[in-house]
């Protein structure tokens, strides 16, 4: 099952009434939307309140969506749209942006981790990033390989079988060992915040 | 053993991410992350550690985005449209499918007439046909083919173009006074209509240059 598939398969029971699917994607995807929403509104709580009324905007014009385009896609109109008519409605000049970027695909904007705009989330931010930078360098060549391929190059199970010369299946298992490791490195931050 | 049935929940949820879970996995997959808030947390680490490797922003209140906006989809009942929220783009198919029906819709008029009126009548064909002031049962029926019933009169009329046609009309109409002399005011204005299209048919060759021969045996013939 692709992505695409995975994600409409969780639209579709969103539409039925199921509003844990719901949560599905905006926990998959509000990195992303907040990332890209920050290009436009720069105040980190204000981000996150264009953010949540972006997916809010979302959740109730999901009749509306047909699944003619990936439902990230979809998403990322709302969210542009959203962010432009917040800068609309405060009156304010948009940051600096790209206006013929027309698909996420196309979106190469790297934003700075901006953990918060508070010392203490700036630290806790530097010892997240520290942990999983420490966590990947331990792991294994084959988990470490098979997790940067899948989180920063975007490639699918099989082309990742493809490129190590193995099994979907062992793709789908190292990849997943490889998050356990790093997870047993963030899980106690995250526990403290 | 539940070490090892937590292990494969995890897995699944690290291919769920990925969107690379089968649908029969991820069925019963969504059912236990309902359920289970321990294998949220965990999906949601998951997420977090792929934002801190491309890079992306971790916003202390990161984690409120998600639940402000559970808390307030839980009070609507449905996903309901909004107007404000982005209008999906017309495509190309929905457009071809626009101008499909319209065509359709023509289309569909068109035949319509011409199975009323015969396909080498004009409108004023259809007027003639069609004029006489009696119930609509006896409104002349004009066919293209041969009598279309036994009971029925017919008479047939030669266009310029040399096609012909029947023009029928229920016999039991036909001997009252009135409807004798609606279907005289018929053939006159047939007559009239004829003469004046075959003035305009002086292009045709051979025996079909002048229609007006034509119009005598419409006129006279019964």
């Amino acid at each position: 099952m692709s992505d695409r598939a995975s994600d409409q398969f969780l639209v579709d029971r969103a539409k039925a009434g199921d509003k844990h699917a719901f949560d599905l994607l905006v926990l998959k995807y509000q990195h992303r939307v907040i990332k890209l929403i920050m290009r436009y509104v720069k105040d980190p709580a204000e981000a996150m309140d264009v953010s949540q009324d972006a997916f809010l905007k979302a959740y109730r014009a999901l009749p509306r969506f047909r699944g003619d385009s990936a439902f990230y896609t979809w998403m990322y109109r709302i969210a542009i749209n959203t962010a432009k008519n917040h800068l609309v409605a405060a009156r304010r000049r948009p940051l600096e942006y790209s206006s013929d970027i027309a698909e996420p695909e196309d979106f190469e904007w790297h934003l700075n981790l901006q953990e918060s705009d508070t010392p203490e989330g700036q630290a806790i931010g530097d010892e997240l990033r520290a942990a999983v930078e420490a966590a990947i360098a331990e792991l294994p060549d084959e988990l470490r390989t098979a997790i940067v391929l899948r989180e920063l190059d975007g490639l699918s199970y099989e082309e990742i079988a493809q490129v190590m010369e193995c099994p979907v299946g062992t793709v789908r298992s190292r990849i997943f060992r490889a998050r356990e490791s790093i997870d047993k490195r963030i899980r106690p931050i995250l526990n403290e915040v | 053993m539940e070490v090892e049935v937590t292990r494969s929940i995890e897995e699944q949820l690290s291919a769920f991410l990925d969107g690379e879970l089968p649908p029969e996995e991820l069925a019963l997959l969504i059912r236990r992350l309902e359920r289970d808030e321990a294998y949220r947390a965990t999906l949601a680490r998951y997420v977090t550690m792929g934002a801190i490797m491309r890079s992306e922003p971790l916003l202390r209140g990161g984690g409120q985005v998600r639940h402000n906006v559970l808390q307030a989809i839980a009070t609507e009942t449905n996903p309901v449209p909004q107007q404000d929220a982005i209008k999906p783009r017309r495509t190309g198919a929905r457009r071809w499918a626009a101008a499909a029906s319209i065509a359709i819709a023509v289309f569909a008029g068109l035949f319509a007439a011409t199975q009323l009126i015969g396909p080498n009548q004009t409108p004023a064909d259809l007027r003639v046909a069609s004029e006489p002031a009696v119930p609509s049962a006896e409104v002349a029926v004009v066919s293209t083919g041969p009598a279309v019933a036994a009971n029925v009169a017919a008479e047939t009329i030669f266009e310029a173009s040399g096609n012909s046609r029947q023009i029928v009309a229920p016999s039991a109409a036909v001997g009252s006074p009135q409807r004798r002399q609606q279907m005289q005011l018929n053939r006159n204005r047939m007559t009239s209509y004829l003469i004046s299209h075959g003035e305009h048919a002086r292009s045709f060759h051979g025996a079909m240059a002048d229609s007006r021969m034509f119009v005598q045996q419409a006129s006279f013939e019964e």
